[in-house]
């Protein structure tokens, strides 16, 4: 089956695929099937990262990377139970109000299952209690089976799990995408289309640019870090999804940035300080080029650029991320303008930063 | 005759938000109709499907299976798109968050609930519920574009669609009480009318979420049945719930022990379900089976009422849990019913 599609139909594949954090195989395979034909040579990597190479004419000995992170938050089966119910361990963090209820995917790549995230009726917790979030451990997953012995034909202790989310597209003519693993299947997405636009004028291109697909960004581990101590790039661009707060109520101050409003551009979050002049020179570029694009106005968050800026002997970092509302949740939701916006501005600012080097 | 998934998943599909159901009509009408001599509105609030025996002056008999869902209602429009709503049943305010809805305005229009970003939550908030009145709608529309699409008191049902799970298991919102309107309409749809006792109605009634005394009261004013079944899921077994309280799901439908329910009727369904070897679990409700039956008892003169129900996990979730060959019993039981004299005695 040809698995190769481009625009919004490669952003749904992308995101409807399964690729929880340390798990990421599927999304890989599916990423080397659409970039195939677009690069010079696959490096590779011992952490499981995709990383393709489209090499320059020569002219600049400098290396550039782009980076997005293959994989999404997700779980991890910890114990089966005699009932058939699954224990497991979250690799999303605490917060189970976005978990209780909602459909997941669970196995291995070869192998998944559907379930739902099961809790005690609402009728059955105490009055007292109604005001308080399922604790973890009493959510189950439920793949349907009815003893431990059916469950364990399909599912294993540490298999893993993710959200089973629709693909769907939004709000007043369609401006609005929710999915699941939005963040950052996008970036992924970006990358692949940028990487299909260089390759075809790449006699035009002065240096090596690597794309990297990395992996287990989501927990903070930083697949990116051994990517980009491997390639030595000069210069980093990370391309992510951020969280907005821009919703009805949320003051001015506390919004992160505005979906809507091109994507946006880290000076500072918990785990980087960007670059400053490769940052101004992404800003100049889309306000010259007439880019949407805007400032990631909030101190929160952290992305790969963190890990990637470490490496070695230290690269020069900047992240453009989609605005992206209920962020690591099973409903990501971006605006399509900004995907397109950031899109246009990865091909834009690699043609810039060939005429600095 | 559809296949039982099927059928339930062509309810399911079905908006019926508690208070809206009268927007089901049509598409119940075209779906239901042909299994059933008549179909009907009643002034109560309840849609009759009547199966008759062929005889005069037969028996009644009633099996009410209430057919809305839990769902919300449009409170607030505010600016950017965002609607506040309040709740339509019994609302499930821990799987609310980042949850996909439509709202049924003008035209069905799809939305996702916020959810707080973690940078403006204080420590430890991630334990603690939103009131629904902190929620909020994102639409994706602007506030005035929005206006002329919905307006305040419009219904909002979940999203999730019918999925399979492993065997004979599927999931999907408004099972409660879609699932147990599937088994009382195969029951009609399969009975030969040589073999019945008496004269089916079938009522799927409105409003049980909200009020319990729902539209199936109006409906046996006008019916007048000789014996009701109320259909309806109950509590499948689950960690943290009391086995005393619960059923196995896939054991077959439960018949409710209550105060409330007629004795004589319940043993003749027990007998007539043992004689056909058909699994029946039991619940215990000393005094409350909360289901339809408790105003339903008490209608008119009185009406000897029995309770089958179906166990169902995740009850008022958008993923409710239930096994196909639970309703498929209970469909069996209901025909067994309609078959016999005996219940009548």
């Amino acid at each position: 089956m040809n698995r190769k599609t481009e625009g919004a139909d490669l952003l749904r594949a992308l995101c409807l695929e399964f690729g929880p954090s340390g798990c990421e195989d599927r999304v890989a395979d599916l990423i080397k099937e659409n970039i195939e034909g677009s690069y010079d040579e696959l490096v590779p990597d011992k952490m499981g990262a995709v990383i393709a190479l489209i090499r320059g004419n020569g002219k600049s000995d400098k290396k550039v990377m782009l980076s997005a992170h293959m994989d999404e938050i997700g779980f991890m089966v910890r114990e089966i139970r005699e009932d058939g119910l699954i224990c497991f361990s979250s690799m999303m963090g605490p917060d189970t109000r976005i978990m209780a209820g909602r459909r997941v995917t669970v196995g291995m790549p070869d192998r998944l299952n559907r379930g739902v995230i099961a809790m005690k009726p609402v009728h059955t917790v105490d009055r007292g209690d109604r005001d308080k979030a399922a604790p973890v451990d009493e959510l189950y997953i439920d793949i349907g089976a009815s003893s431990k012995e059916e469950a364990e034909k399909y599912v294993k202790i540490g298999d893993f799990g993710t959200f089973e989310s629709d693909f769907v597209q939004f709000g007043e003519n369609g401006r609005l995408l929710k999915a699941k693993a939005l963040d950052d299947r996008l970036g992924c997405a970006l990358m692949i289309e940028t990487m299909r636009k260089i390759y075809a004028n790449k006699d035009k291109l002065a240096y090596d640019v690597y794309f990297a697909f990395t992996c287990r960004e989501e927990l903070g581990m930083g697949g990116a870090r051994c990517a980009s101590h491997k390639i030595r790039p000069d210069y980093a661009l990370v391309f992510e999804a951020t969280a907005v707060a821009d919703i009805y109520g949320v003051p001015e101050i506390s919004r992160v940035a505005t979906r809507g409003e091109g994507g946006a551009v880290s000076i500072i979050d918990k785990g980087t300080i960007y670059d400053k002049e490769l940052v101004e020179l992404v800003i100049g570029v889309a306000r010259e080029k007439d880019i949407p694009c805007q400032i990631k106005k909030y101190v929160s968050g952290g992305n790969d650029a963190s890990h990637i800026q470490r490496a070695a002997d230290g690269v020069k970092c900047a992240a453009i991320s989609a605005p992206c509302g209920y962020i690591h949740t099973a409903s990501d939701v971006i605006a399509v303008s900004d995907y397109e916006a950031m899109c246009d501005l990865a091909v834009a600012v690699l043609e810039r930063i060939d005429k600095n080097a | 005759m559809l296949k039982t998934k099927e059928l339930i998943e062509k309810l399911c599909d079905i908006m019926s938000v508690t208070g809206y159901e009268y927007k089901a009509a049509d598409e119940l009408k075209e779906l239901v109709s042909p299994y059933f001599d008549s179909f009907y509105e009643a002034v109560g609030g309840a849609y009759v499907g009547v199966k008759k025996c062929g005889r005069e002056n037969a028996p009644r008999l009633m099996i009410d299976a209430h057919f809305d869902e839990i769902g919300m209602v449009v409170t607030d429009i505010h600016e950017g798109g965002y609607l506040s709503f309040s709740h339509m049943g019994g609302l499930d305010r821990r799987i609310m968050a980042a949850s996909e809805v439509y709202i049924y305005g003008k035209e069905k229009i799809y939305g996702v609930i916020c959810s707080k970003p973690p940078h403006l939550q204080q420590r430890g908030e991630f334990k603690k519920l939103q009131k629904l009145d902190e929620m909020l709608i994102d639409t994706g529309y602007s506030k005035e574009a929005l206006e002329k699409i919905v307006s305040i008191g419009d219904g909002i049902g979940f999203y999730e669609k019918t999925a399979s799970l492993l065997g004979n298991r599927i999931c999907g919102r408004s099972m409660d009480n879609k699932c147990c309107a599937a088994a009382a309409i195969i029951a009609a749809a399969t009975l030969e009318k040589e073999k019945m006792e008496c004269d089916l109605y079938v009522t799927l009634s409105f409003r049980e979420e909200e009020s319990m005394a729902g539209g199936c009261v109006g409906a046996a004013y006008d019916i007048k049945p000789d014996a009701a079944i109320v259909t309806d899921v109950t509590f499948a077994r689950f960690p943290g719930v009391d086995d005393y309280e619960s059923v196995k799901m896939g054991e077959g439908p439960a018949v409710s022990l209550s105060a409330l329910t007629d004795r004589r009727l319940t043993n003749s369904l027990i007998k007539l379900a043992e004689g056909a070897e058909i699994k029946l679990q039991r619940t215990v409700d000393a005094t409350n089976t909360g289901t339809n039956a408790t105003a339903l008892c008490m209608c008119g003169d009185g009406i000897p009422t029995a309770v089958v129900s179906v166990p169902l996990s995740c009850m008022h979730t958008y993923n409710e849990i239930i096994d196909l060959g639970d309703i498929e019993a209970a469909a069996e039981i209901f025909k067994l019913a309609a078959c016999s004299a005996e219940i009548f005695a």
